[in-house]
């Protein structure tokens, strides 16, 4: 160790280069360790075997004087090199030198440069040709060298977490900042310096940049809590409709913060594809933008018309209905609640669960006769049934709660309990399902029959809950930070809590994670 | 690996067998190669010097462990601190409390409902009729007023529902678009450089009374809750000079609840011509008291130089010093006149508290505090002024 950055290069690595070029090198990697043609790959399969033993494992070598094959565990390159004193030989696993003169193994730089352009040619059209691991040049080390103290982002660390001051009402505010600073996709985007502003009349005024500001307040490990009012300026300047200082709803800012910060990825210069969401290709599209297929089928000559329109969030009903305390009936029709009743004040209410609520949403819906279509089929105007199911799930999946009724006699909140999992499966709600189906059934305890399930699978990572009233409350949120950790955020408050605590919680904005995210 | 042919005369199961066997191999041998790989990578970074790179610091690692205890938070520092934050308004650069910010820059981006930006609209439109509603947002007591908002954009489920008494502030801000609200902001009155024809129509709109602090006009209708009608006279004064009087002449009108309220006359030259005035004090007035009061002249000051030429801003200093308004101009809202009522209650009462006893009709209790500024400053010279000694029977 302690040898200078850049390399740890032996003479005989040198006098090779100086005689021969590393040709010979760049021929065995391209045949027998990094093999770029199925061919290649059978010659090195049958050819790599060891003169002296047999064996094919073992390490084994390649000499670079001449054609010898030996395994390193029985000793066989090392006699090789000491009685032929050909100096060099190449691991067949990941194409190391090994000088056995000097007795280990040697790096040039020259010669991992070829390593990396084998490599690279080899993977071409995989998944492995990915990203390339960081290598400090000799300045960043010199630095990293002279400055010792280092900062590292352990299971138990704060570092990541930190609270938000309220600045009069903003609660509702401080639990989407939460929840968006600790999703995990987002989290990559900023912190891997991404974002490149296109606001360049406005710059101060990018809603976006702003965001990547606050990564760094988030993951600077400071204690004491931020105060987010250039956020909050910047918010009320762009989205007028929210804009004052009463309580609001975290769902419409959620809605409306993602519209900002969609329209600021786009920058102020061009306008002409301002409301054309399909052309999109920033991150917000990335994250949350998913794709909900509705389906309206003409009830005479059964033709389906498609459309698929994106959407950012998924608002739900929960479909629970005051239930008479002295009576069993049911008022509403046509869906099912598993699970106990709660009585409050003579008042019912059945709980009920997030699939529920997810199955009804993708229920078809018989439109009714006052609500007539001309079906683009059979050409005349027929009851119809529509059906939503999902067509492209988006990155994180946003689940609202309708908790908040507005009807023509009276303003609520309605409390129910609905419990979510913290692994939630998608694929049920697919479009997918319903192309193959006429109807839409399911029974509780089906599986999909496709083998790639596991593409629909998410988890939770935060949830924000509302406690008090229709006309006035508190939000408050957990977050999930470090796989397994969940935390409380209570505006500037951050304790630790449990699974059991998130999941009892009465939910409003329920937050997942795809789990796995595919490559474009 | 030792060859095998597919013979398709092989037995199928002995095959499958023979592959079996190899299974542990095949997979002894992925293993040891992702070991090599990383014993690779660690050889590699010691031999290059990059090994440290990965070192962490203890002392760092002990700072920033999570505390998980009852009554503290994550970072240790216990839950119920009441630590204050300042923060800089972006808007106007002034450092405001945490906690009062969003209050703050509601007024300073002029989206609230008692913020300037409506009677800064109306200056910038001071040639054109103005709206009635533009009054009506500043004044609490409008229920069910036209909601100028369409709730399209608005989900039907959101717990802030506009309610009847508030739904005013969403108009407020539908019906300025951005760019009206962003000029406003910065449209305050540059009363320096306008001339005296320009001062007068300005002063006819808005209150004008000078702030201290920012030296500017107050740009809200005339019956601002936060200034008095004192000040106003006082700025009018101070801005037209002796045009003044006619400008209050103009603006002076009585309203029927500020009559009954107060036995003391609001100036109700042109409502009730034939009825005898009566002073603050309920005593009868002489034509001549009448007039001198319609000219915004104490009536003292008449009866006591018969010249009558005093000079009006000493006179109104000395009204203003003993607490007690006089017939100020556009005192049609019950402000002025409860104030005045007030004062002829009793002089020693400082002139917070009539004219907060006033403004807490019409605005809410947090203008209090400014009212009691005034009153406090009122009090202080009090003393000194030899008219006040006529009051003090009472």
């Amino acid at each position: 160790m302690g040898t200078r950055a850049g390399g740890s290069s032996c003479p005989h690595v040198v006098a090779l280069k100086e005689s021969r070029g590393l040709d010979t090198f760049r021929i065995i990697l391209s045949n027998f360790v990094y093999c770029r043609s199925p061919r290649a790959r059978r010659l090195k399969a049958q050819s790599c075997i060891c003169h002296d033993c047999g064996t094919t494992a073992d390490r084994l070598h390649c000499c670079l004087d001449c054609v010898y094959f030996g395994c390193y565990g029985n000793q066989h390159i090392q006699e090789h090199a000491k009685s032929h004193r050909h100096h060099l030989a190449l691991d067949l696993s990941y194409g190391v030198l090994l000088c056995g003169t000097c007795g280990d193994y040697v790096y040039d730089e020259d010669v991992n440069k070829v390593l990396h352009e084998e490599k690279y040619r080899a993977t071409q059209g995989t998944h492995a040709n990915g990203t390339v691991a960081w290598q400090p040049s000799s300045n960043e080390l010199n630095l990293l060298q002279h400055n010792p103290k280092r900062r590292k982002i352990t299971h138990n660390s704060t570092i990541g977490l930190r609270g938000l001051i309220n600045l009069g009402n903003t609660c509702f505010m401080n639990c989407i900042v939460q929840a968006l600073m600790h999703t995990p996709f987002l989290r990559d985007f900023f912190l891997s310096d991404k974002h490149e502003c296109l606001m360049i009349q406005s710059q101060n005024h990018c809603l976006v940049c702003e965001m990547s500001r606050l990564f760094q307040e988030f993951y600077s490990g400071c204690r004491s809590p931020h105060v987010p009012f250039k956020l909050l300026h910047l918010v009320w300047t762009h989205a007028r409709h929210l804009a004052g200082y009463e309580q609001q709803d975290a769902h419409e800012f959620f809605i409306a913060a993602l519209d900002v910060l969609h329209r600021h990825c786009k920058g102020d210069t061009d306008h002409t594809n301002h409301h054309n969401p399909h052309h999109c290709n920033c991150i917000i599209d990335q994250v949350f933008t998913g794709g909900l297929q509705s389906d309206v089928t003409c009830q005479a000559c059964l033709g389906v018309s498609t459309t698929v329109d994106p959407f950012w969030d998924i608002s739900l009903d929960l479909g629970t209905h005051l239930v008479q305390a002295d009576s069993q009936d049911i008022l509403t029709a046509g869906f099912l609640t598993a699970g106990a009743s709660a009585i409050t004040n003579g008042i019912s209410y059945t709980s009920t669960s997030l699939t529920d609520c997810l199955k009804r949403f993708t229920r078809p819906e018989h439109l009714g006769s006052s609500a007539k279509i001309k079906c683009s089929h059979c050409h005349s105007y027929q009851e119809s049934t529509k059906q939503l199911t999902m067509k492209k799930l988006p990155v994180v999946a946003c689940f609202h709660l309708k908790r908040f009724e507005h009807s023509t006699k009276f303003r609520r909140k309605i409390s129910t309990f609905v419990s979510f999992p913290v692994e939630l499966d998608l694929t049920p709600f697919m479009a997918h399902r319903r192309n193959g189906l006429d109807t839409f059934s399911i029974s509780p305890g089906e599986m999909c029959p496709t083998p790639a399930s596991n593409e629909n699978r998410y988890s939770l990572f935060a949830v924000v809950n509302h406690r008090g009233s229709i006309d006035s409350g508190h939000y408050t949120c957990f977050i999930r930070q470090h796989r397994d950790q969940w935390f409380r955020c209570e505006d500037d408050i951050i304790t630790k809590a449990t699974v059991a605590d998130v999941v009892n919680s009465e939910g409003y904005l329920l937050f997942y994670h795809k789990q796995l995210v595919e490559y474009e | 690996m030792s060859e095998y042919s597919f013979d398709g005369s092989e037995d199928q199961e002995s095959e499958d067998c023979q592959l079996v066997n190899y299974a542990p191999d095949v997979l002894t041998e992925l293993v040891d190669d992702v070991i090599l790989g990383l014993c690779f990578d660690v050889h590699r970074s010691c031999k290059m010097g990059t090994f440290f790179v990965d070192d962490v610091d203890p002392a760092e690692l002990k700072e920033f462990e999570i505390v998980d205890q009852v009554g503290l938070d994550i970072f240790g520092q216990p839950v119920s601190s009441k630590k204050q934050y300042e923060c800089e308004c972006p808007n106007c650069g002034r450092t405001i409390s945490a906690n009062r910010f969003a209050p703050h820059l509601e007024k300073c981006m002029g989206m609230g409902r008692n913020s300037s930006r409506i009677a800064s609209k109306r200056l910038q439109n001071s040639g054109k009729c103005e709206s009635e509603g533009d009054d009506d947002d500043d004044n609490d007591w409008t229920y069910g007023e036209k909601k100028k908002k369409k709730k399209s954009d608005k989900k039907a489920n959101s717990p802030r529902q506009s309610k009847p008494s508030k739904s005013s502030k969403n108009g407020d801000i539908s019906s300025v678009s951005s760019v009206g609200s962003e000029k406003s902001s910065g449209g305050y009155v540059n009363y320096e450089a306008m001339t005296i024809e320009e001062r007068k129509a300005v002063l006819k709109q808005i209150c004008g009374v000078i702030s201290e602090h920012t030296k500017r006009m107050c740009t809200r209708s005339h019956r601002c809750p936060q200034h008095s009608d004192e000040q106003r006279r006082q700025v009018r004064l101070y801005l037209l000079g002796n045009a003044a009087s006619s400008l209050l002449d103009d603006d002076i009108h009585v309203d029927i609840d500020g009559y009954e309220d107060s036995p003391a006359v609001s100036a109700p030259s042109s409502h009730h011509p034939n009825l005898p005035k009566r002073d603050h004090l309920g005593r009868f007035m002489s034509a001549q008291q009448v007039a001198a009061l319609a000219a915004g002249l104490p009536w003292e000051a008449v009866s006591n130089s018969p010249g009558g030429s005093v000079s009006s801003m000493r006179v109104v200093q000395q009204w203003e010093t003993m607490g007690i308004t006089t017939t100020g101009p556009a005192s049609n809202s019950s402000a002025s006149a409860s104030a005045s009522a007030s004062a002829s209650a009793s002089a020693s009462a400082s002139a917070g508290a009539s004219a907060s006893a006033g403004a807490s009709a019409s605005a809410p209790s947090k203008k209090k505090k400014s009212k009691k500024k005034e009153g406090h400053t009122h009090k202080k010279s009090k003393s000194k002024n030899p008219v006040l000694q006529q009051y003090d029977l009472h």
